[in-house]
């Protein structure tokens, strides 16, 4: 396995097809940050559109979409970003995911 | 990496900087907590918020939480920052737990069911007062245990909470002197437990969840940690990210999602694990690769009963064979090596089908001593039908190249359920063990038992012999020979093995016939079968302790109120044990008074304090144990029959909130109470190491810096056992292999995790995970049903090829959380001579279009 930086991870993003990408675009109501229904703390499930793409491309695959945020260059800009604690020293700006937090179908599963 | 984690720690404490500041979590009505973005969970307004610490509910990870509650109703669960198991992550289980409390149809009622004729259906049930409902059972079970001791039974759980399990042992060994009490965790840890013992005679792991952040190179050995340890698994992939020199080696018997991190996947033949292992031994002995000073100061060698068949007849136990399968002799390590020698690669490639340069590169991993290794392992070895053995082949590996009790160097064998450890094992639940791994057989530790329990002398010698484990339970109660079966904190009418026959499809009649009392929040296949459900309090709607597989006992303290009519499990017990032992003595008292007086008042039917004095005041009972200086009369036994009860000494109760958790041995060092990370590591007591243990029972500067002075002349047992082969082989008949196990989003039966809508729909249906070379010969596709079919019984099913596994030819894989689609009808029940736990990863099946 490759150390998840997010330079890395935007170049597997862009090697995806544009329909892949699409489906990135996840529609709040799916599960996504949008979900009014969930309580603070629960995480968000991936969108049914997103099935396979952990497996086939790990954490870089999500981050190329959902990373950095405000402060960085998350590809597109509808995707919820990663809040901060899921930065190396809660930092959005080390552009590094915290180890743990890698594993991110471990607290996001296909919903 | 330390400094990285200690940031990260803090940057996430700070929503909870004013809680976590005083170190417990008192409740803070009144204080405006972070606003909860629930909509239609949490009730809108700020009303009164507390916060308090918790342990999650599911498994054996035994990770912290912070439970956050307004107005009565929980309305977040987060990770808890403070707690070492987890440092404040949780898998999407933990984070959803409080949605686990509010499914609709929770008990909230006792409920009684009038005719047995309706049992194995939904309904039948009707509402009943606690009273009618606890006189009911109480004479149930009085009347039964005047009648004939040997046909009730309690099955408990590796979920039920320390004190909890503490009380329910107390009551049945010392008020009904019945060993006919057995937890779940019979069906998951007993291998584990029984390897332990045969190996080093104290049961615990060495290491603890550190070690993953230490180690160079890990090797999972059955083990789906990625679904069923999620959390350690992210721990193992963050050290591997962190590391690009770290290694895995995943040993299995199909792909999982744990394979997807692994450099190299050693896909063996199912059962052939012990070749393999044997082979590396082998291999090491051989190549002159072992730790030689390691094997001089440590290790003794032995063999023991071998060619000892599978235990499909109810009789297994009781045969010639069945008495002594626990038999060992001692031998020379010549003769160990002996019996290695016909495990050549060679061999070992033709049982297992791995390559055997594939073998070798792993045997050199373990004999590189500049890396530290890591095993890691949970079902797949311990439910084999030579589970016990694969526990001893794993250690024989490690303690053969001084890898053991090391700080990232070491075997660590995972837990299924969350307390698992802390109660089934540490309390003692099991039919032939007593608390604090003191064993019913042995006469000083029933002694030192009837002391702490103010019994007489000698009165515990009516349970001298060890009561029914788990599958001889059922198998009895399907035969009609049990009349009394109470089960809590579990689901056995979907978790048990061979259910075609526990659950009476046949001509077995004895699940409608007997008298079943069933705790539960939740209807669930067992409650189908209940004569009384008794509406149980849910995780934090009641004080409770956990102790995790990593030694760490933690409090999770009450945050809610229980819905309806529900109450606390204890209270039930005390209720019953009030009814059942009125007018008993024991030494001429009040037999009710002598057990449970201390914290129960029977006249007034309530407890003497909240639920923080009444788990204190049991705590410091069962904490006595392994803290014999607290009593006079077990202190001289201790003394006298050499026990060593201090090497797993525990702490006053206060402290593992105060420090939200602790791994134990915990050491009273100058007023302070230190936790123990690595056990029988000598080093200092304040970075974790056993300093105080190795130097009140061990010996400093031996190999490795380690001394196992609980093990038989302070020397763990190296036993030689060979392969043999699984209960069944695929044959014309029965072509596949059937493995089951459990998925991330679902713990054990479903019964909480599937009434959280977001986990059920991400997980919704069981499926049947299947190759796609054999459903091509099967003619099925994804999205088929098909009815699978072992000699016990027979589940339909649909087929998926893009499943969560992805098995080889041969294999196939169905989770068992879906009560719909109840795999365990075809199970076998065949399960480790040794152990007793059931074989859940190899029982031979058809599959046919339907």
């Amino acid at each position: 396995m490759k150390r998840r930086i997010i330079i890395g991870a935007a170049g597997a993003l862009l090697a995806l097809s544009l329909a892949g990408v699409a489906g990135c675009a996840a529609p709040a109501g799916l599960g996504g940050a949008g979900d009014a229904a969930r309580a603070a703390g629960e995480p968000a499930l991936m969108p049914a559109s997103h099935e396979g793409r952990f497996q086939e491309l790990g954490a870089p695959g999500c981050y190329g979409c959902h990373g950095a945020g405000k402060d960085a260059d998350s590809l597109l800009a509808q995707a919820p970003a990663l809040p901060a604690d899921h930065y190396v020293d809660g930092d959005p700006a080390t552009r590094e995911v915290f180890g743990p937090r890698g594993e991110c179908i471990t607290c996001h599963p296909q919903g | 990496m330390e400094l990285t984690r200690r940031k990260f720690v803090k940057t996430t404490a700070v929503a909870l900087a004013s809680a976590a500041a005083a170190g417990t979590m008192a409740t803070m009505a009144g204080c405006a907590g972070e606003p909860a973005k629930g909509g239609a969970q949490a009730p809108a307004g700020q009303g009164d918020v507390t916060r308090t610490v918790g342990v999650c509910r599911f498994c054996g990870c035994g990770c912290g939480v912070i439970v956050e509650a307004r107005d009565g109703r929980l309305v977040s669960v987060t990770g808890d920052p403070e707690n070492g198991s987890n440092r404040g992550l949780n898998c999407v289980k933990g984070y959803y737990l409080a949605s686990a409390l509010y499914g609709d149809d929770r008990l909230t009622t006792p409920l009684v069911r009038d005719d047995k004729a309706t049992k194995g259906a939904p309904g039948g049930l009707r509402e009943a007062t606690w009273d009618e409902a606890l006189d009911l059972v109480a004479s149930k079970l009085r009347e039964t245990w005047k009648a004939d001791k040997s046909r009730l039974a309690f099955w408990g759980s590796g979920q039920q909470p320390i004190v909890e399990g503490y009380c329910t042992a107390k009551f049945w060994k010392a008020g009904l002197l019945s060993n006919n009490i057995d937890p779940n965790a019979r069906l998951c840890m007993a291998s584990a437990v029984v390897g332990f013992m045969n190996v080093f005679q104290t049961d615990e792991p060495a290491g603890c969840y550190a070690d993953i952040d230490e180690a160079d190179v890990f090797v999972t050995w059955g083990a789906n940690m990625a679904e069923a340890h999620p959390m350690l698994y992210s721990r193992l992939t963050a050290r591997k990210l962190a590391d690009d020199r770290v290694r895995h080696y995943d040993l299995t018997t199909l792909r999982t999602r744990t394979s997807a991190s692994a450099d190299k996947v050693l896909m063996f033949k199912p059962g052939a694990d012990i070749a393999i292992a044997n082979a590396i031994a082998s291999y090491l002995v051989e190549n002159n690769l072992y730790d030689k000073a390691f094997v001089a100061d440590h290790l003794q060698f032995k063999q023991g009963t071998e060619n000892i068949g599978n235990a499909f007849e109810d009789g297994y136990d009781a045969s010639e064979t069945g008495q002594s399968v626990d038999a060992v002799t001692s031998i020379t390590f010549e003769e160990y090596a002996a019996r290695l020698a016909p495990y050549t690669l060679e061999y070992a490639e033709e049982v297992s089908g791995v390559p055997a340069a594939d073998i070798q590169e792993l045997a050199e991993v373990f004999a590189d001593k500049s890396r530290k290794v890591l095993s890691l392992w949970t079902m797949g070895v311990n439910q084999h039908n030579r589970g016990t053995w694969m526990n001893h082949c794993i250690y024989n590996i490690h303690l053969l190249t001084g890898r053991y009790a090391r700080p990232g160097d070491g075997a660590f064998s995972l837990t299924g359920q969350p307390t698992a450890c802390g109660t089934a094992r540490e309390v003692g639940t099991f039919s032939h063990r007593l608390p604090a791994d003191l064993l019913v057989a042995q006469e000083p530790h029933r002694r030192y038992t009837e002391a702490i329990w103010s019994l007489p002398e000698g009165y515990l010698d009516a349970i001298a012999k060890p009561g029914f484990h788990t599958v001889k339970m059922f198998r009895e109660l399907s035969k009609g020979n049990i009349d009394f079966l109470w089960s809590a904190h579990n689901n056995w009418a979907v978790s048990l093995p061979n259910l075609t026959r526990f659950l009476g499809r046949g001509d077995k009649r004895g699940v409608i016939d007997a008298f079943i009392c069933v705790s539960e929040v939740y209807p669930t296949l067992s409650t189908q079968y209940a004569d009384v459900v008794l509406p149980a309090a849910m995780w934090v709607e009641r004080e409770g302790q956990f102790g995790n597989g990593e030694r760490r006992t933690a409090v999770f303290e009450k945050a809610v109120d229980p819905p309806g009519d529900a109450r606390w499990d204890l209270w039930m017990l005390m209720e019953v044990a009030k009814r059942v032992l009125a007018g008993e003595q024991i030494g001429g008292k009040d037999a009710f008074d002598v057990l449970f007086g201390a914290w129960y008042d029977p006249e007034a039917g309530a407890f003497r304090g909240t639920d923080r004095e009444v788990s204190r005041a049991i705590w410091e009972e069962y904490r006595t144990f392994s803290n014999p200086a607290l009593n006079e009369a077990a202190a001289a036994i201790n003394e006298s029959a050499g026990l060593k009860m201090e090497a797993k000494q525990l702490a006053p109760y206060d402290l593992y909130i105060d420090n939200h958790g602790l791994t134990w041995p915990v050491r009273e060092v100058d007023g302070e109470w230190l936790p123990t990370l690595w056990r029988f590591c000598d080093g200092p007591q304040a970075d974790g190491f056993d300093e105080q243990g190795v130097e009140r029972y061990g010996e400093h500067d031996r190999a490795g810096g380690v001394s196992f002075y609980k093990s038989a002349g302070k020397r763990p047992s190296v036993v030689f056992r060979p392969w043999e082969p699984p209960a069944e082989i695929p044959d014309d008949e029965y072509p596949f292999y059937l493995c089951t196990g459990r998925l991330l989003e679902h713990w054990h039966t479903g019964s909480m995790t599937r009434r959280i809508a977001e986990l059920d729909r991400a997980l919704p249906e069981a499926l049947l995970d299947v190759n796609p070379a054999d459903c091509e010969r099967l003619g099925v596709k994804d999205g088929d049903r098909v009815r699978v079919t072992s000699r016990y019984g027979s589940c339909d099913i649909t087929v998926s090829t893009t499943g969560r596994t992805a098995p080889p030819e041969g294999i196939v894989f169905a989770p068992f959380f879906a009560e719909e689609t109840l795999i365990n009808l075809v199970v076998q029940d065949v399960y480790c001579p040794l152990s007793k736990e059931p074989d859940y990863k190899k029982t031979t099946v058809s599959i046919e279009k339907i």
